[in-house]
């Protein structure tokens, strides 16, 4: 025994500790299962969400990969389609050999609502470097019948058999609403499943074709080069700047996919940090049921200490529990996620389609990574919130007898260092919203803090509350009401986590709520003014927000000059490079609508409106100016069919169409700046002595056979717009939903332990001659008690939230303004909400409760 | 010979809000190898602190404990519980057993603390509680055996990892006087047919009767008194 | 006589290689008999002879099925350093023309739109280096990408350009090529008069109707300009042969391959032999000559005419073939024996079929004078791949 200090000191507790602590975990089965029930559906929602935002990211990118191929850079118009005589300059005139035409576009199969299939059009003999998909060395491509036949057509296989087709098959593309018939000529042939995976709804074509298809006479996509050294980009350059058209611009390949994934990077981000908000609840519920199974077990831990474990051991006995508990939970949870990514990739990539672009591929694709990150956040934040509880089980007193008052005034004597540490907690939150610029991950963090502040300040609310509620529920129930609010205030330490967690996924749905109400309702508002005309025509488009598809100028006259139409006015909508990004150019033609001094964010103090008629003047959307910066008075240098041209901002309007920002040019100036006839849609006026429904009937009627339109009425138009808007909402109601699932498996764990652990307290009063109907009516007292406590809590919290969802997230994700609308309906829903979850919560312990054996619970342990 | 234990000038005190409470006021004593000492000492007159103080479940506010060559003062908390773990064996007034574990296990958890664990420990396990007559029960959970079958269970695990000194607060407090005596006769055996060497806290007149030495702890001092003024004061 | 080449090249690129247009490395060539073949129907076909309507009879004639522009020759600096050269285009049509009405072919609504489809084949020869560079070009005949015209003629693939310099007339003419920065632009000055070889330009190339070619030749034509070699700029002087020919032909495939010889003479006469191999390893019989005199006319040279014997041999180490590479050509009617030397062995042009067409030195006799000369020499079907070859 000399050499004591030498000897190791062992970490990891043996095998009878283990078992033992198994033996514990056993005993309480249900908490346990609660427990990673909790973890597992937060993982599952963490993993789902994951998953559907890795999946519509790889999509995408897989698809332009696969689509860009080998290229290394593009040359690009920056006012939009490339003329495809720039084409013949690079190749012959330049004698660039690396090159080659790309015609893209999207197409619905068979018939006009048919799916949605992406167009490729290319010219095989310069494409053979760029892409080795369409046939490889004696893939037995007819190269004849590819080029210089009909209008042939290849896809992969399983798309083909998907459209139920096969060689030799002919079909329709229809293309805004025009009707091309084409022929499968072969099968793409797919090197590999990834491959496969990338070529999923493209068809692929030879330019003449593309061109037919898609009405495009003349026009390119762009022109794909392959320049693999700096040199070669060195002397590409020159070319571009010397040799040709001041419109025409090089670009890097990756700026392709990159500027796509920059436009739904606030989406994504704004899901995962809702996808963590339910891991958070999680993390509340693995931190009560650690602390409340290291309380029951003081005492036992004092008598091993006493036999000579260490405070260490006890540390990762505890831990290791809550790993057993975190690791089937988050096994359970990348499963379930699984599961749920297949349902919400569906919903994030029709949002996707429904707001940005066409993502053709729909899989969900299981990385790895994903998995594996939802499983070490799963275990991570189960051991970080049993750091706390496992700490407080070393201190555990080497002694004899329990005491759980101890615990008690321990906390009451935190009390004070708790409500400070949520000061600091809250202006930290307040500090990093502030200082966060446009971080939308520091802002959420600074939420985050914010919420923890919250749930500091909790455990003093709730003593508070049990005091307001003393007298009252002693005045209704007696004795019974007053001791079941005062148990709340003396087992604090259980109950202020109960009602923290059901706080936080209470106040998290009413500040989701309050926040897409208050979203909608400006939408709504929005729509009204903005929607003036009587009758909207526009093709049928593949993404709803952003249509950049034409009317044929005979559908535009048919229109224009049709019976009961008044007067009309059209909108184009471009892609144009602006400040050397790719933006959404509206243009419109002047309206006779009225001054309408809610439109516009920022006015010039000239008449923007005249000067955009006169001079090279534009608009820009809200989210344009918060994207870019941009102020009334500003310079736009935008790419015309006349090289670059500065145009200044003479307004900035409120528009919550597309957050990726739009500038907006009147038609007269698009027309001397901009060689594009077309228009993208047109809104027309109706006398008034006509029936608004009948001139939509009448249109329909009188355009069918020239192409195939959507023709809405105001009110029909409102509607679609108003359920897109719900439906890119959906995925926000699915994760509401189930951060409401985990706090309540959170309310349940606490105030199932919190009952459980005053097990012998209430055998004593039992066995004092308190009846069983009687304990029950205690603990659910009490229980509805704490659940009142936590919804009335929940809605300054969640006022809180929604406010800085609103004003904070919303403005820095997407730069909208919107109205701050508190319905009363989403305040009530949240007290209703925690109510319910606490009765439902005190169902399971008040039963076990009043059936409890008096005599047993009070034998001595 | 020099003493197993070895205390000297040992004082704690407690705080408690602003006033300070001195429970051990500068003791000192030996202790030899195959002594039997008992306690004596009004309740809350720090009896249990100084067994504490011993086992290094407690730190003294001063003073020095020498075990053997050791000295437990200069050890840290992790240093001191595995001190515990190997010399010392401890039964308390409440038994202490760990739900969880059965008999067996219980009596097995010292021995697995201090390293070992094999086929044999167990087998020694089983001998001991061969010993306090309980080998038939090493199965049950202890929540299904009677306060002195409980007790009997403590002392086997105390005696399990063969400590160098046994501690023992108040072992037959909490029995009757029928349970009492079996409990007594096994410490008997212990003491006077193994040599172990013990520091009982009693007011227990049978086992006053089998020490070789009786202390006196009063008022935070402690002296060492004959053993018949022992059973005169108890 | 470079007509089953093509044929074997455009039928390659019709069946086999599809929109992984050939290139050096990543195609393996086919073997030759495979890759001919074709549909003859609905194309014009080669009947008989015809009077050549010039200038337009210069350009393309996209009825028929295929046609080229062929020319080669032998370059001289002041330094006494030569090249070898070679740049073919030609046109293979992908369907034959419209038949019936509108409707039969693509969407009228694309200028990419074509039937016409353009091979290019440029080579350079550098005997002192050894050194031998050979590309490959493909291009869709429309959206001016590549084309053929005339008059003014012009003949071109991206930037290999064959331009005439004057409206009417096809010289002075312009050659242009070049690919990493190995290249020439040559003036191609006065020529001796156009040679129409066969029955009046009218040459029958096996059995049966239309089974012919339309066929002339410019056998010398004085050449200046300047090669270029990775930033070397190299004037250069010599001269150059042009063959032209179209047809609308399917072939039994019992040619393994053929010699064919384009040799200019220091006493300004020009011959041109050739010799098809059959699989059995005999010579067929439409192997023939011509002798074109100093003055233009020319006759012709049968079969039993001629001998040729191999006096060399050269492997291939990229190919494995082995291709004769050294030749005694005897006329014994015209008194000529001359011996034709390779300015160098590697002239093997690895493209989509690979196929020998090299610079060759001439000596020897005529009349028993000595005499020497350039000229150009072609040797296909010596690269045949394993029989058990899919």
């Amino acid at each position: 025994m000399t050499n004591l200090s030498q000897q190791p000191s062992p970490s990891f507790p043996g095998r009878l500790l283990r078992r033992s602590s198994r033996r514990y975990l056993r005993q309480h089965p249900l908490l346990i299962l609660l427990s990673i029930l909790g973890v597992a559906v937060g993982v599952s929602v963490v993993v789902g969400i994951d998953l559907a935002n890795s999946s519509a990211r790889t999509a995408f990118q897989l698809s332009t990969e696969t689509v860009a191929g080998r290229a290394t850079h593009a040359l690009v118009a920056g006012d939009g389609p490339i003329d495809d005589d720039i084409y013949q300059e690079v190749r012959v005139g330049l004698g660039v050999r690396q090159a080659a035409p790309i015609l893209e576009g999207y197409a619905r199969v068979s018939d006009p609502t048919g799916p949605v299939v992406q167009l490729l059009g290319i010219d095989p003999l310069a494409d053979g470097d760029f892409r080795s998909f369409a046939g490889g060395p004696g893939g037995g491509l007819d190269l004849g019948g590819f080029m210089g036949g009909s209008s042939s057509v290849l896809m992969a296989p399983a798309t083909a058999s998907r459209f139920g087709l096969e060689i030799g098959s002919s079909f329709f593309l229809w293309v805004d609403g025009r009707a091309k018939e084409v022929t499968l000529l072969d099968m793409l042939d797919p090197s590999d499943d990834l491959e496969a995976t990338g070529l999923d709804n493209l068809i692929v074509m030879d330019i003449s074709v593309a061109q037919a298809v898609m009405d495009a006479p003349g026009q390119l996509s762009r022109i794909d080069l392959r320049l693999p050294l700096p040199i070669d980009v060195e002397n590409m350059t020159a070319l571009v700047e010397d040799r040709l058209p001041e419109n025409v611009e090089l670009r890097r390949a990756e700026a392709r996919s990159s500027t796509l994934d920059q436009m739904t990077e606030a989406f994504s981000l704004n899901l995962t940090a809702m996808s963590l908000l339910a891991l958070v609840v999680g993390m509340f519920l693995i931190y009560n049921t650690m602390t409340f199974s290291v309380v029951q077990r003081r005492s036992l831990m004092g008598r091993l200490r006493a036999l000579g474990v260490t405070r260490r051991e006890i540390f990762w006995l505890v831990l290791s529990e809550a790993l057993l508990i975190g690791g089937i939970g988050a096994i359970i949870g990348v499963l379930g996620g699984v599961a749920l990514g297949r349902v919400l990739v569906g919903l994030v990539t029709q949002t996707i389609n429904d707001l940005y672009f066409v993502v053709r591929i729909r899989d969900l694709d299981l990385s790895y990574w994903a998995l594996a990150k939802g499983l070490l956040l799963g275990i991570g934040s189960t051991l970080l919130s049993t750091i706390p509880p496992a700490r407080e089980a070393t201190r555990a007193a080497v002694s004899t007898v329990l005491r759980r008052s101890e615990n008690e005034s321990r906390i009451s004597a935190m009390l004070p260092r708790l409500n400070w540490s949520g000061l600091g907690l809250a202006v930290l939150g307040g500090l990093l919203l502030w200082g966060s610029g446009t971080n939308i991950a520091v802002s959420y963090v600074g939420i985050l803090a914010i919420i923890l502040a919250g749930a500091c300040w909790t455990p003093a609310l709730v003593l508070l509350g049990s005091r307001l509620l003393r007298p009252v529920l002693g005045g209704v129930f007696g004795i019974i009401g007053r001791m079941a609010a005062s148990g709340i205030g003396q087992s604090l330490s259980r109950s202020a986590v109960a009602v923290a967690a059901l706080t936080i996924a209470v106040s998290a749905t009413t500040g989701v709520g309050v926040m897409v109400e208050s979203f909608r309702t400006t939408v709504d508002t929005w729509l009204t003014y903005s929607l003036e005309a009587d009758v909207y025509i526009s093709p049928p488009g593949t993404v709803f927000r952003r249509n950049d598809s034409t009317i044929t100028p005979e559908a535009e006259a048919v229109i224009r000059s049709a019976d009961g139409v008044i007067s009309s006015f059209s909108v184009r909508t471009a892609n144009v490079v602006v400040d050397n990004e790719p933006t959404d150019l509206i243009v419109t033609e002047p309206r006779p609508s009225a001054l309408e001094p809610g439109r516009y964010k920022a006015i010039a103090d000239y008449d923007h409106r005249e000067a955009m008629r006169s001079r090279d003047v534009v608009m820009v959307s809200e989210p344009y100016s918060y994207r870019h910066g941009t102020r009334v008075g500003d310079e736009l240098l935008i790419v015309t069919a006349n090289g670059p041209i500065r145009f200044e901002v003479g307004a900035i309007y409120h528009d919550y169409a597309s957050d990726l920002g739009a500038v907006q040019m009147t038609r007269s100036r698009y027309d001397i700046h901009f060689n594009d006839p077309f228009v993208s849609g047109l809104a027309v006026y109706v006398a008034p002595s006509d029936s608004v429904e009948t001139v939509v009937e009448q249109l329909r009627e009188a355009t069918t056979s020239v192409q195939g339109l959507n023709i809405r009425s105001n009110r029909d138009l409102r509607q679609a717009s108003l359920e897109v808007f719900d439906r890119t909402f959906t995925v926000t109601t699915v994760l509401r939903l189930l951060a409401i699932l985990v706090a309540f498996v959170g309310v349940l764990t606490a105030l199932m332990s919190l009952q459980l652990e005053r097990r012998r307290e209430l055998a004593v009063l039992r066995a004092n001659g308190m009846t069983p109907v009687q304990v029950r009516r205690t603990v659910t007292l009490q229980t509805v008690s704490m659940g009142l406590i936590a919804g009335i809590l929940s809605i300054p919290m969640g006022l809180v939230l929604s406010w800085l969802l609103i004003f904070v997230i919303n403005q820095r994700s997407f730069g909208w303004t919107l109205q701050f609308i508190i319905d009363p309906m989403i305040l009530g829903q949240a007290v209703l909400l925690a109510l319910l979850a606490a009765l439902l919560a005190s169902v399971y312990p008040t039963w076990s409760m009043s059936r409890a054996n008096a005599a047993d619970a009070l034998r001595a342990e | 010979m020099s003493p197993l234990l070895h205390v000297s000038g040992l004082r704690k005190s407690y705080t408690e809000g602003d006033a300070t409470r001195e429970v051990l006021k500068g003791i000192s004593c030996e202790i030899m190898q195959g002594e039997l000492i008992v306690l004596l000492g009004r309740s809350g007159s720090g009896k249990s602190t100084f067994l504490n103080m011993i086992s290094g479940m407690d730190a003294p506010s001063s003073g020095s404990i020498q075990f053997d060559q050791t000295e437990l003062t200069a050890l840290s908390d992790t240093e001191r519980t595995l001190f515990r773990r190997h010399a010392i064996g401890i039964i308390f007034q409440s038994f202490n057993l760990i739900p969880t574990l059965t008999v067996a296990e219980n009596v097995l958890l010292p021995i697995e603390l201090a390293g070992a664990g094999s086929k044999e420990d167990r087998d020694t396990a089983l001998k001991v509680l061969e010993e306090v007559g309980l080998a038939d029960r090493h199965e049950s959970f202890p929540d299904r055996l009677s306060g002195g079958e409980q007790q009997r269970v403590a002392i086997a695990r105390a005696l399990a990892h063969e400590p160098r000194l046994i501690l023992a607060d108040e072992p037959t407090g909490n029995l009757d006087a029928k349970t009492a005596d079996l409990v007594m006769d096994i410490l008997e055996r212990l003491v006077h047919d193994d040599n172990r060497t013990m520091l009982i806290a009693t007011h227990d007149r049978d086992i006053i009767r089998l020490a070789d030495r009786v202390f006196l702890l009063q008022e935070g001092h402690l002296t060492e008194t004959s053993k018949a003024d022992a059973l005169a004061r108890s | 006589m470079k007509y089953q080449l093509y044929m074997a090249l455009l039928g390659l690129v019709l069946t086999g290689c599809g929109v992984q247009a050939p290139t050096k490395s990543d195609t393996e060539p086919m073997e030759l008999a495979a890759a001919m073949g074709g549909d003859t129907l609905g194309y014009a076909r080669a009947t008989g002879p015809q009077l050549f309507n010039m200038p337009s009879d210069l350009g393309a004639h996209p009825d028929f099925k295929t046609e080229w522009w062929y020319f080669t020759g032998n370059l001289f600096s002041d330094e006494g350093r030569r090249f070898g050269y070679e740049l073919t285009l030609f046109r293979s049509a992908l369907a034959p023309p419209d038949v019936d009405d509108e409707s039969a072919g693509a969407p009228p609504d694309s200028a990419w739109d074509t039937r016409q489809l353009y091979m290019g084949h440029f080579s350079l020869a550098d005997p002192e280096t050894g050194e031998f560079y050979a590309f490959e070009r493909f291009s869709r005949g429309s959206m001016g990408l590549a084309g053929a015209q005339s008059p003014p003629f012009r003949i071109w693939l991206d930037d290999w350009n064959m331009e005439s310099e004057s409206i009417e007339d096809l010289f002075p003419l312009r050659l242009m090529a070049e690919e990493d920065g190995i290249g020439i632009d040559l003036h191609l000055g006065r020529a001796k008069p156009m040679v129409l070889q066969g029955n009046d330009g009218w040459d029958p190339k096996g059995e049966g109707e239309g089974n012919a070619s339309y066929y002339y030749s410019y056998t010398r034509i004085e050449t200046e300009g300047t090669v270029s070699l990775r930033g070397d700029r190299i004037e250069v002087s010599g001269q150059s042969w042009k063959d032209h020919e179209w047809s609308t032909s399917a072939l039994g495939p019992k040619e393994s391959g053929w010699d064919w010889f384009a040799l200019q003479l220091s006493d300004g006469r020009e011959i041109m032999v050739y010799q098809l191999r059959r699989k059995d390893g005999s010579v067929s019989p439409f192997t023939s000559g011509t002798l074109v005199l100093e003055d233009g006319s020319k006759r012709a040279l049968e079969a039993d005419q001629f001998e040729i014997t191999v006096r060399d041999t050269w492997l291939s180490p990229v190919s494995g073939a082995e291709y004769p590479s050294g030749w005694r050509l005897e006329i014994p009617s015209e008194d000529i024996s001359l011996s034709v030397t390779p300015v160098q062995p590697n002239q093997e042009l690895n493209v989509s079929v690979r196929y020998w067409e090299g610079a060759v030195d001439i000596g020897g006799s005529a009349s028993g004078e000595a005499i020497t000369g350039v000229g150009y020499v072609e040797l296909t079907g010596y690269d045949t791949p394993p029989t058990d070859a899919q």
